[in-house]
């Protein structure tokens, strides 16, 4: 959805301080001490607007203040008006900032020589991106091959093809070694992907794309090999000397209590362990599942209790149109029914279901899972998204391992 | 011809650079004086027709005695600090230039009435050595693999790349220092073997443990202390002479910062004196007005044994750090093949011994600690060129990372010692009905409180649809790369798009702010 359709306006105010003693006047006089600051302004305010001012320092920092308009009085032509802000973010914390800014620069003011110029005077407010309130982290970019040079594009078709491999293949796979291999087996094939696949490997070709490309590889390959590791030292191969031997609570696997035994593991799963583990440290969403389940008493009771029988139908009909194969139907279809009841665990579990069965059709298993693990936090009982995960971590092993295609 | 690549050591106390010949041999670049190494230091000065124009190297370190508060030194314990940090305050209190808070909390420094940013100091000092190498090279330098210590953080190492770019040095790779050392000892030795890096610079003390195994460079731990070097040792014994002064004249040279910097680079050549010889003079004529107005003549020997007690508490926080990386990859220090000493105070007989006695055996012979590091970054270039087949390095994550999120638990995400790049990845919910905005922190450090770690950044996630509370879940990514810096992306569950994602500017430095910083440095040189 478009951000801020509905918010209030935020807006950027600069307020130029030529002297130090105008930076004094506004932190000690202008602002009142219970944080209220009447101004006037070049715009129509109105009661709840997001103000920020941007107080640019005699130096040419440039110091952010957030505030909140509290009362407004437009004029009448409507593009300027009176307010009062309340200036929130100055705390007494900025206020002494402030104070040991001003001190610093009267200290050094009689001096000549401007270390740093004062920035030109062109961007004003016009350029709002250029104060450092927060700053917009751009997502990752999509790695394309239309940046690659031409002469470079083998090598980049090469590793696309791989990525897709390692990205599908469980971590054995992506090692090609056996399920059960030991620990030089698994380091010996280790050493020769990391080899291949460094992103220092492919430094020299110099386009981002390549670089990012086999940095995504590699990922995979570290992750690959910290699983086949940790699990021979756990299957009592002794201790590797290797980094990172400790416990990855960052893996998914650790969020949701009961989706451990899923892993790369045989099936009769060490039950006891992974309980003391769940309860040492029951991720944010174990906490949040229980809290929502507490408050909806008839959704935990029985997730499909509240549903009216159409909604049966359309979980039937949805789960014929996956086996199908027809992923986006069912997502649309799905859709449809969580409009009308939102709070159907089963609906909503099975639609990301549909959307990660779309993704494995794309070939992004390792998306894939993390939909499939959503699913399983909705609805612990959808046999779907358990069968999917199997099925996406590739047990039992199906396909040529990236190893024995490169090596054989 | 494209632009050159070359490796920077950017020291706390020296700087050295090295590139690579065309047959392969790596060459330290020897500055205009003929020194292999170039002081980090930078002193703004007026030059004859009045301009305001930065002295950096040995120019700087002259007028450093002349004019202690307009000469910047160990700025590196700055980069990328916050100025309420408890060991930027006790740094703060021994520095001759004044140290400020910016308006977002960073140390910066208050050189001539003006801030500066401790980047932009790095950075005069690297267009400098960016200006040694083209005059050498005869060519343009556009790039370069700058070494930071292991133990940097995340803001440390992006201040650091801040640095570089405001010098107009693109950043090709951050190499660890103790990485660079093993990389320049043994790069073209075929052999499997296990190295233990004790890196004593002048500001940080690092050790890491390094597996080469069929051409793998495999940096197994690595652990430090980020304030502990050569600097604490010139501070003991310029605490030590001033205690002396004090009781034999009666004269307070505490607050005579001309005295001080001239104690401190007696103190420096004390040290080196002391590192061969077993015993040295110290002459300081005119040090100071005694009582009653008469200067005072300061002269005394000391000898190593002295020093040695002196210095014995700084000594005594070696093995530690140590014993720490050992332990760390379920190791004895006894299975420590070799010991690799680096950086220039590992001249000092009482640290060889110190870590001879920690690990069991006799450090390495490295001809010279100060340019190692530097050629091993020197390496990392002709390996990243192709020049070397065979040969990968593989290196670390050096502290834990971890996410809290408003009123949940924080959990650690990648663990320290993870081998990079990496990536792991968590999922949060909303809490709310209708929540549009998911808040989240990003912390460094391994405590289960996350007081006790640093604080990266705070990311607000925007833009997520209306829906109950519970339904919306956000996959946030946390990946480090090779250069050991951390990014942040979001994604929503369940849909195509990707949500906004902020980060509230809490510490370092925007890219607005470099653009600007840039423009100033170019002013100065």
């Amino acid at each position: 959805m478009a951000p801020g359709a509905s918010d209030p306006p935020h807006r950027t105010l600069k307020v130029k301080c030529a002297t130090w003693d105008q930076v004094e006047a506004f932190y000690a006089r202008k602002v009142h001490s219970d944080g209220r600051l009447p101004m006037r302004v070049p715009f129509a305010a109105h009661v709840g607007d997001r103000v920020s001012l941007a107080l640019q320092l005699p130096g040419g920092l440039v110091v952010s203040i957030d505030g909140d308009v509290i009362e407004a009085e437009p004029a009448a032509d409507g593009k300027r008006s009176a307010m009062v802000l309340a200036v929130h973010g100055m705390t007494a914390e900025l206020r002494q900032r402030l104070a040991a800014l001003v001190e610093d620069g009267r200290a050094g003011g009689q001096s000549s020589g401007e270390l740093v110029p004062p920035p030109s005077d062109e961007p004003p407010a016009a350029q709002p991106a250029d104060v450092p309130v927060d700053e917009r982290v751009p997502p990752p970019s999509p790695i394309e091959a239309e940046a690659v040079s031409p002469e470079e594009r083998g090598v980049f078709a090469a590793l696309e093809t791989d990525l897709r491999d390692v990205r599908e293949g469980a971590a054995h796979e992506v090692l090609g070694v056996a399920w059960d291999a030991g620990v030089a087996d698994v380091r010996g094939a280790y050493f020769g992907l990391t080899k291949r696949y460094h992103p220092d490997i492919y430094a020299r070709y110099r386009s981002r794309p390549i670089l990012d490309m086999a940095q995504e590889i590699f990922i995979l390959v570290n992750r690959a090999y910290d699983r086949m590791r940790d699990a021979a030292v756990e299957a009592g191969a002794g201790i590797v000397a290797g980094p990172a031997l400790l416990p990855h609570s960052g893996w998914l696997v650790a969020d949701f209590a009961d989706l451990g035994e899923q892993a790369d593991k045989p099936k009769p799963a060490p039950l006891p362990a992974k309980r003391s583990r769940a309860e040492s440290s029951p991720g944010i969403l174990t906490g949040l599942f229980a809290e929502a389940a507490g408050t909806d008493p008839d959704a935990a009771a029985d997730p499909g209790a509240q549903a009216i029988d159409s909604d049966d139908d359309v979980l039937d009909q949805a789960r014929a149109l996956l086996a199908a194969e027809e992923h986006d139907n069912a997502r649309s279809l799905l859709a449809g029914a969580l409009k009308r009841s939102p709070r159907n665990r089963s609906l909503r579990a099975l639609y990301y279901v549909a959307f990660g069965r779309k993704l494995m059709a794309e070939g992004d298993g390792v998306k894939a899972i993390a939909q499939f693990e959503a699913a399983i936090a909705h609805d612990r009982s959808c046999a779907e998204a358990r069968a999917s995960i199997d099925a996406a971590r590739g047990e039992p092993a199906k396909k040529t391992g990236l190893f024995k295609r490169l090596f054989r | 011809m494209r632009p050159r690549t070359i490796g920077i050591d950017l020291g706390t106390t020296n700087c050295c650079v090295a590139t690579i010949d065309d047959d392969g041999a790596p060459r330290i670049i020897t500055n205009q004086q003929g020194e292999t190494t170039t002081p980090s230091m930078v002193s703004v000065a007026e030059n004859d027709a009045g301009e305001v124009r930065a002295l950096v190297g040995n120019p700087a370190k002259r007028r450093a005695v002349t004019n202690p508060a307009e000469t910047v030194f160990a700025v590196k314990r700055l980069m990328g600090r916050r100025f309420d940090d408890p060991e930027v305050q006790a740094l703060a209190r021994t520095l001759p230039y004044p140290v400020v808070s910016a308006p977002n909390g960073d140390a910066w420094i208050s050189l001539r009435g003006e801030l500066m940013a401790p980047q932009q100091v790095s950075a005069l000092v690297l267009a400098e050595l960016r200006r040694v190498a083209e005059a050498h090279l005869g060519g343009e330098v556009g790039e370069a693999i700058i070494t930071v210590p292991a133990y940097f953080d995340n803001a440390q190492r992006q201040a650091t790349v801040d640095a570089a770019r405001i010098a107009g040095l693109e950043v090709r790779r951050l190499l660890n220092e103790p990485t660079a050392a093993a990389m320049g000892y043994g790069a073209h030795r075929g052999d499997n073997r296990r190295f233990a890096v004790c890196d004593l610079g002048g500001g940080t003390f690092d050790v890491s443990i390094v597996n080469v195994e069929d051409g793998v460079f495999e940096v197994i731990s690595t652990h430090g202390d980020a304030f502990l070097g050569g600097d604490d040792f010139d501070r003991a014994i310029i605490e030590q002479l001033v205690g002396e002064v004090r009781q034999e004249h009666g004269a307070d040279l505490a607050e005579d910062a001309q005295a001080l910097q001239r104690l401190k680079l007696e103190a420096q050549q004390l040290k080196h004196a002391l590192s061969s010889a077993r015993e040295a003079a110290i002459h300081l004529p005119f040090l100071t007005q005694g009582a009653g107005g008469k200067p005072v003549n300061y002269q005394r020997s000391v000898t190593r044994d002295q020093l040695e007690l002196w210095t014995q508490p700084i000594i005594d926080r070696l093995p530690q750090p140590c014993r720490e990386a050992v332990a760390r990859c379920g190791l004895e220090p006894s299975q420590i093949d070799a010991v690799i000493l680096v950086g220039g105070m590992t001249r000092m007989p009482a640290v060889q011994r110190q870590i001879a006695g920690i690990f069991g055996r006799q450090p390495l012979k490295v001809v010279n600690p100060d340019e190692i590091v530097s050629v091993g970054a020197a390496t990392q270039v002709a390996l990243l060129d192709g020049r070397f087949e065979g040969v990968v390095l593989l290196d670390v994550t050096s502290r834990a990372l971890g996410l809290h999120v408003d009123g949940g638990r924080y959990q650690q995400i990648i663990p320290r010692n993870a081998t990079i790049p990496t990536r792991e990845h968590k999922i949060i919910a909303t809490t709310k009905d209708d929540q549009t905005e998911l808040a989240f922190d990003v912390y460094e450090g391994e405590s289960p409180d996350p007081r006790e770690n640093r604080h990266l950044g705070r990311y607000v996630c925007a833009g997520l649809p209306a829906a109950p509370a519970g339904d919306v879940l956000v996959l946030v990514d946390l990946t480090v790369d090779v250069d050991g810096i951390l990014h942040v992306a979001v994604s929503e569950l369940g849909s195509d798009d990707r949500p906004e994602l902020h980060m509230v500017a809490t510490a370092g430095l925007t890219r607005a702010d470099v653009k600007l910083l840039t423009r100033t440095v170019a002013n100065l040189s």
